[in-house]
């Protein structure tokens, strides 16, 4: 523990050090511009549904942050641009490489609705489909002052997309294109056959053979890979032989956008293209069997100014999304790649067939390009109409907004199989045939779905100035409604007001309040009141600081209010509705013939209600010499009413069992704390900016046994997290084990896993466990955001940090602990202690990571314990990307606004890796799904 | 635009906002996708089907007759042994029983089963299911008439039922009247005391009785009948006259157990013999719906019975079910024309421990070393091929079980099964619980006892077991012959557990070894020798059932079973 502070400590001085190094070569020189500011220095900002707040706690990206992002996602592209978003990405499949989102670290249960609520222009829609130049700004609201209005929906935290829309003015056409390559990364490293055949032979010594499994003949062929030595003893490299080393992605985006006064518009185009790193898959142009995924994405926003006092906003956006892979899967392939041994079978035979067993049907060559292929068509559409009226020959100031959105999703999928033949081959290199080799068959369907959303949103404004005095108030109604076929729709209607009074332009008092109800719950209990309270003080307004040049903003703001979650999975709807199903039938009658019986499948909970959160805020943000700015937030949330399993507490004379009641509570607390820089001096601009935010929760109630033993409680720890046992390394020997107390897993020896007893009742069971990390949700997440220009040159990079985590290792990583795997380099590191055929001395007992190596399963070694749930922090250089735009002048002479270029990178490095195994996000994305990707690309975008 | 179409385009915004406010309805739930209240309602198929599913929740219509891990309830008493040891129902002898180490427990599955009862009553008055008046030919109502009135009082049987479950096992227990919503505050309720539930299940089985046909059509055969309802009061009365459950002895409970059990009888007599004693002691356990029986449980084409019992010589029995000595020695022994009881002392009685003057019931419960079993003779001597201590699961008593186990049926083909059920309740036991009811009621048995006690003993061992009134026992010596006589009639079918609790004669015949017998085979010559097989424990608590400290802790309020405090 000591040594993790100590480097933690490091790293901080680091960063610190960076920023004061350069606050001290500035001069203090002529405030420029504050071009890259983050923080709105405007004290009114406009958030969803326009309303306006001062008091909120809210940070914006701009569309203009993330325009070069290199991924074919735009939730890769958020975590680490602003303090609160924290983000994992969890693999690499083309057209499913997200990353999950949370907002001021996990404020639920395990397993809980933990998301936030995301808008696109106002109307639920998957922002993760847009192409990044669609977008204006991104907005997250992390307070009650800014969510209370979002009712049942807010806890959690919103995020606001706001696409472009034209200016009046001359025409502007943009094209931007981008190529990039990606390359995996976090991949293990196996180990050869022959490697593998010693080892192996080790376990086997272990387990008391005493002839070696392999013998010296069989390891010399497997080093000697000449010859027919290459069929007889397969030594094949996986990841090598099948994995492409670079795959492309490219991405190509035009803007035309202009307006009169009369009208404004902005037309944007998109194609993305992203390719799999499938070596030996085809590239038809009938049919491709790598897995890939394309987008084309439209979008039309237009403005039009009917009258002096009616504006209409129209917005018309598709994507059009095709995904593809092998037939059998990306998760087949990449198994078969992390899994199979070296030594299986040659990749092809002698003849050139395809090489396999009587029982292995895997050939990579056959799975990449003779298995056939699946395709899924994605056709999204979303239109949106928005009208504001003003009022203000009703009343000076007076508006009113009406706007409807619809949100269509359709996808269909289908497969095509095909089979090929696999033949193995002996020591006298005589082939034998498995399987048949057939060709492409006619389509099957795969997946077929439908889904539409609708809303409608209608506000009254009121904006008004008087004297000393301003106010914004506005009451607004909304219902959205997801609708699925053949299924009950997923309905919200709110009822909302919200106030806003500033007195003398510096105190700032706001009240927002709404009346919000969702179709979940039984009638007469779907409605709740939320609301919040919040003030702030610009504190720089006031005569004594006026006039400061050094200390040049000072706001503080604090907020306090109640929120709602309904988020559910699909098993939590309408549970205060009982349920019934046909089931428990009886025999009754001289020939037994059973008869129907029906049950109660769910028990109906007439107290079933959402989650409630009530959270409070208080920031200062803050301004040096117009240069330096700050801000720092500390928030609390507690929430109850959580959803948990309600067995432990509910006595059994009930009768039934529940899934789920409201009895769960959690309470989380944070600090989020932003320092920045601006610097301008002539041609040279400089942006630093470093965010960080702490967070942490504690479980109040979950609904676990009473009386549970303290290293078996949830309660009083966070929410977040594996169970597991705790590990105090291995046996040294029999007397060791005969010491120790008794394991109740599985037969053990030295070498094998060492349990701590934790609950000392003087064995080792599942009553041992306690919370450990391994979900890899970092406690402490912060970034360091640079932006550099001189001249034409610009330069930015972003390093993220996540700290006090940990994460599950997959034993693929080492395969020390066998499960019909191959192992990997990590294998060395196994106990082990005897004297090898040489009479050279084996041992490693003292620097030992993994328990001795077996053939066999050892259900001892295989339990969840801090083996392999390692503590996993990281510094990645997330993005870092290089731009040059040609001076003004040339630009003149060929009649162009302006041509850039650039290169930039995605994940370029790791700069501190505390476990060492694979991709510390998520070690497990190539085992389990698909391998994670480092990008290279460069592009020019020519501005006409 | 003139300011007349800017007022209307105002006036339309305002509206459409307001509108916007009366979409409550919107969140209505849309489709009826799964089965809800207003489809049980409706659909008359579905409200039976409720009550129909209540059915399974009777004693041991969740599984197979060895139930307890291999074991049959029985193994836990001084009539049998469970003969591998890997099953828990050892727990339950050997001292290790306790709210930690719960076994059978029936708590959560028979409030599960009353609340099933209470949905049924919810919902039944304002179904679609009929409550027309249907006569037959004769002018009596059939037994569709009145169907909802019948299916409620067949409810109510089945709640009465397992309220007279729990009393039995846990005493004083916690009375839940109608849906509980999941609050958990108002599911932590005191406990009910033995004699006020008691009460209820009596108040419920004459409301039951009242309504329930005599018998079924074929068709119907298994639902409840009012000599079902009839025969659980009886049952209940006794259990709360006897003296675990009435300590001093208040003689009114014993007239009323009387009384209740005489109903029974005089049900079945004077409705044209509704239930006859089957002259065969063993058929009634494999001939579905026999006149014997009162109430079954679920029949199904079964052979689990076989393969759980059948001795392990034979192929593919498991021999679970090891009877004792203590129990063989509990069979008669017919001396001069006259049953009398059999003295393991009596070398003469011993020489003739398997012959046929034993009560022939004894040959029809166990396989003894000798008797004649599917194509050969049971060989239970030491070496033999069902032999004593063969290996862990042969026997350790020297006895295989014989009762229920049908030798026809053949192993070998996995699909040769008969249907079977367990039976609840059968005519015997009204016959013997008149027989001690009215035993402890009056000052010594009258004529109506003897002829009870005779009936059931007649049965099986003909005229030579008849009881005459001119024997003149007292009181203590017909309970000890009443007593008995439950012991061998009902062996291994759960009357033993409960009988010596409710007798409180736990500590006296629990706590104590049980013994079994080892033959030597010496050419021709075979030598038997009584010898203990294990000791056994029985403590004061065990009169009652615990229920697991897992429910006790979410529920401390109603707590655990009182002896187990």
């Amino acid at each position: 523990m000591m040594t993790k502070t100590k480097n933690r400590i490091t790293i901080y001085n680091v960063l610190i050090s960076f920023g004061i190094i350069v606050l001290s070569i500035m001069p203090s020189g002529l405030a420029g511009q504050n071009e890259y500011t983050k923080i709105l220095r405007d004290t009114t900002v406009t958030i969803g549904y326009n309303v306006k707040t001062n008091t909120a706690a809210i940070s914006v990206i701009q569309g203009s942050d993330i325009e070069t992002h290199a991924t074919d996602n735009l939730s890769n592209a958020l975590g680490g641009l602003l303090p609160g978003l924290s983000a994992q990405q969890m693999g690499g499949v083309p057209g499913s490489d997200g990353s999950n989102l949370w907002l001021r670290g996990y404020r639920t249960l395990s397993g809980g609705a933990s998301q936030p609520l995301i808008l696109i222009d106002n109307a639920p829609g998957d922002y993760t489909m847009l192409d990044p130049n669609e977008i204006e700004t991104i907005k997250v609201l992390k307070d009650a002052a800014s969510t209370a209005i979002y009712g049942q929906r807010g806890a959690n935290g919103v995020i606001l997309v706001t696409t472009k829309r034209g200016k009046s003015g001359k025409i502007s056409i943009k094209l931007n294109t981008q190529t990039g390559f990606q390359e995996l990364v976090g991949l293990p490293t196996f180990l050869n056959s022959y490697e593998y055949g010693k080892l192996f032979n080790e376990a086997k010594f272990n387990e008391g053979s005493t002839t070696p499994f392999y013998d010296d003949a069989s390891l010399e062929k497997y080093k000697d890979q000449s010859g027919n030595n290459i069929y007889t003893n397969p030594s094949v490299d996986y990841i090598g032989q099948f994995l492409k080393s670079t795959a492309p992605i490219q991405r190509y985006s035009l803007s035309i956008s202009g307006g009169s006064n009369f009208a404004k518009y902005n037309i944007i185009l998109g194609i993305m293209d992203q390719q799999g790193f499938y070596k030996y898959a085809v590239d038809d142009p009938k049919y491709s069997t790598n897995a890939s995924s394309s987008r084309y994405n439209m979008r039309t926003n237009l403005d039009v100014q009917i009258n002096k006092r009616l504006n209409i906003l129209f917005n018309l956006s598709g994507q059009i999304t095709r995904n593809k892979s092998p037939y059998v899967g990306n998760s087949t392939i990449w198994s078969t790649i992390m899994h199979e041994l070296p030594n299986s079978y040659p990749i092809y035979t002698p003849s050139g067939n395809l090489g396999g067993t009587s029982t292995k049907f895997n050939n990579p060559v056959g799975l990449m390009s003779r298995s056939g292929y699946q395709e899924v068509n994605n056709r999204n559409m979303q239109v949106m109409l928005e009208a504001n009226q003003q009022l203000d020959f009703i009343t000076q100031g007076l508006t009113a907004t009406l706007s409807a959105a619809y949100n269509g999703f359709n996808t269909y999928g289908y497969q095509k199989k095909q089979e090929f033949a696999v033949y193995s081959v002996d020591e006298f290199l005589k082939e034998t045939k498995y399987g048949l080799d057939k060709p492409l068959s006619d389509g099957t369907d795969l997946s077929n779905d439908m889904n539409y959303s609708t809303s409608l949103w209608g506000s009254i404004n009121y904006d008004r100035t008087f004297g000393d005095h301003s106010i914004q108030a506005k009451v607004l109604s909304y219902l959205d409604q997801k609708s699925i076929p053949r299924y009950s729709p997923y309905t919200n209607l709110n009822y909302g007001a919200n106030v806003n009074y500033g007195f003398l332009d510096r105190y700032f008092l706001g009240g927002s309040l709404s009346y919000s109800g969702n179709d979940n719950y039984a009638p007469g209990k779907r409605f709740g009141l939320f609301y919040s309270v919040s003030g702030a003080w610009d504190i720089y307004k006031e005569s004594f600081l006026a006039k400061n040049t050094v200390l040049t903003e000072l706001k503080i703001r604090s907020s306090y209010g109640l929120t709602g979650n309904n988020g559910q999975v699909s098993t939590q709807r309408y549970l205060y509705q009982t349920q019934y199903a046909t089931g428990e039938g009886y025999p009754f009658g001289t020939t037994f013939s059973s008869i129907n019986g029906t049950i109660e499948s769910q028990a109906g909970n007439p107290f079933f209600t959402w989650e409630k959160a009530k959270q409070f805020n208080i920031g200062i943000d803050g301004g040096f010499f117009k240069k330096v700015y700050f801000s720092f937030d500390y928030y609390t949330d507690n929430r109850y009413d959580m959803l948990a399993s309600p067995m432990n507490k509910l006595p059994d004379i009930f009768g039934s069992t529940l899934s789920y009641t409201n009895i769960g509570k959690v309470n989380s607390r944070g600090f989020e704390a932003v320092l920045g820089v601006n610097q301008r001096m002539g041609d040279f601009r400089l942006n630093v900016e470093l965010n960080a935010t702490f967070s942490d929760n504690k479980v109040i109630e979950n609904g676990e046994v009473n009386g549970l033993a303290q290293n078996l409680q949830g309660i009083g720890k966070p929410s977040y997290g594996e169970w597991g046992l705790k590990s105090l390394g291995f046996f040294n020997d029999a007397v060791d084990v005969a010491n120790s107390p008794v394991q109740k897993f599985g037969t053990y020896g030295p070498g094998d896993v060492k349990f701590a007893d934790l609950n000392n009742d003087g064995i080792i069971d599942g009553n041992d466990k306690t919370r450990l990390g391994g979900t890899g949700i970092p406690n402490m997440f912060t970034s360091a955001n640079f932006k550099l220009s001189f001249k034409g040159f610009d330069f930015g990079a972003q390093i993220v940090g996540l700290f006090n985590r940990e994460v599950y290792i997959p034993l693929e990583f080492s395969n020390a602990i066998p499960n019909g795997g191959k192992l990997a380099v990590g294998a060395y590191q196994r106990w082990a202690f005897y004297t090898d055929q040489n009479g050279d001395n084996i041992d490693t007992r003292s620097t030992a990571l993994y328990p001795r190596l077996l053939t066999a399963v050892s259900t001892n070694n295989t339990q969840n314990s801090s083996l392999n749930i390692k503590a996993a922090d990281f510094i990645r250089l997330k993005n870092i990307e290089i731009g040059y735009s040609f001076p003004k002048t040339w630009m003149k002479a060929i009649k162009l606004e302006n041509i850039r270029l650039f290169c930039n990178a995605y994940n370029l490095a790791l700069l501190y890796d505390e476990a060492k195994i694979g991709d510390p996000e998520y070690p497990g994305a190539c085992i389990w799904s698909y391998g994670k990707t480092r990008i290279l690309s460069f592009g020019a975008s020519i501005s006409f | 635009m003139n300011m007349k179409s800017i007022k209307n385009i105002k006036y339309l915004f305002l509206v459409l906002i307001i509108t916007l406010s009366s979409c409550d309805s919107l969140l209505n739930k849309q489709f009826d996708d799964t089965l809800t209240d207003g489809q049980i309602l409706r659909d008359p198929s579905l409200m039976m089907g409720l009550q129909t599913s209540i059915y399974n929740y009777m004693p041991r219509n969740d599984f197979s007759y060895n139930i307890i891990g291999g074991a049959m309830l029985d193994c836990a008493t001084d009539d049998g042994m469970e003969s591998s040891g890997a099953s828990d129902i050892h727990n339950m002898t050997n001292g290790a029983w306790s709210p930690n180490k719960t076994i059978d427990d029936q708590w959560w599955r028979l409030y599960a089963g009353i609340r099933k009862c209470y949905l049924f009553f919810k919902y039944i008055d304002q179904s679609t299911v009929t409550n027309n008046i249907v006569l037959d030919a004769n002018g009596k109502p059939t037994e569709n008439s009145q169907l909802r009135e019948r299916l409620k009082a067949e409810t109510v049987f089945l709640n009465a039922l397992f309220y007279s479950e729990l009393i039995k096992r846990y005493g004083n227990v916690p009375m839940v009247t109608s849906i509980l919503a999941p609050d958990t505050a108002l599911l932590d309720i005191p406990r009910t005391p033995y004699a006020v539930v008691v009460d209820s299940i009596v108040k419920w089985c004459d409301q039951a009785a009242a309504v329930l046909p005599n018998i079924y059509s074929d068709g119907a055969k298994g639902h409840a009948t009012k000599g079902a309802a009839l025969m659980l009061k009886s049952r209940t009365l006794l259990y709360a006259a006897s003296p675990l459950n009435n300590p001093v002895n208040d003689k009114e409970k014993w007239r009323l157990a009387a009384e209740a059990a005489k109903a029974v009888i005089d049900f079945s007599e004077s409705n044209g013999n509704i239930y006859v004693l089957n002259a065969n002691f063993a058929t009634p356990f494999s001939t579905p719906f026999d006149k014997e029986i009162i109430m079954p449980g679920k029949y199904y084409n079964r052979n689990d019975i076989e393969f759980s019992n059948v001795p392990n010589g034979y192929s593919k029995g498991q021999g679970h079910t090891n009877p004792t000595q203590n129990l063989v020695d509990a069979f008669e022994i017919k001396v001069n024309g006259v049953y009398v009881p059999y003295d393991p002392s009596n070398p003469a009685h011993e020489a003739k421990m398997y012959a046929v003057d034993r009560d022939p019931r004894l040959a029809q419960t166990v396989l003894y070393n000798g008797v004649t079993f599917k194509t050969r003779k049971v060989e239970t001597f030491v070496g033999g091929l069902d032999g004593l201590n063969k290996t862990i699961d042969y026997t350790k008593t020297g006895y295989y079980l014989k009762k229920f186990v049908l030798s026809e049926i053949n192993l070998d083909l996995g699909t040769a099964m008969k249907p079977r059920a367990w039976i609840l309740y059968r005519y015997a036991e009204a016959l013997l619980n008149y027989a001690e009811a009215q035993n402890e009621y009056l000052g010594s048995p009258d004529a109506s006892v003897y002829q009870r006690l005779s009936q059931v003993r007649v049965r099986s061992m003909g005229a030579a077991g008849n009881l005459d009134p001119s024997l003149n026992w007292t009181k203590d010596q017909m309970r000890a012959r009443i007593q008995n006589e439950c012991r061998v009639e009902f062996a291994f079918e759960e009357h033993r557990f409960w009988d010596v609790r409710r007798w409180n004669r736990g500590v006296e015949l629990f706590n104590a070894p049980i013994y079994g017998i080892s033959i030597i085979k010496s050419g021709t010559v075979l030598t038997q020798n009584r010898f203990k097989v294990e000791d056994r424990v029985f403590s004061p608590q065990m009169y009652f059932c615990p229920i697991s400290q897992y429910s006790v802790l979410k529920a401390p309020i109603t707590g655990q079973t009182d002896s187990w405090k």
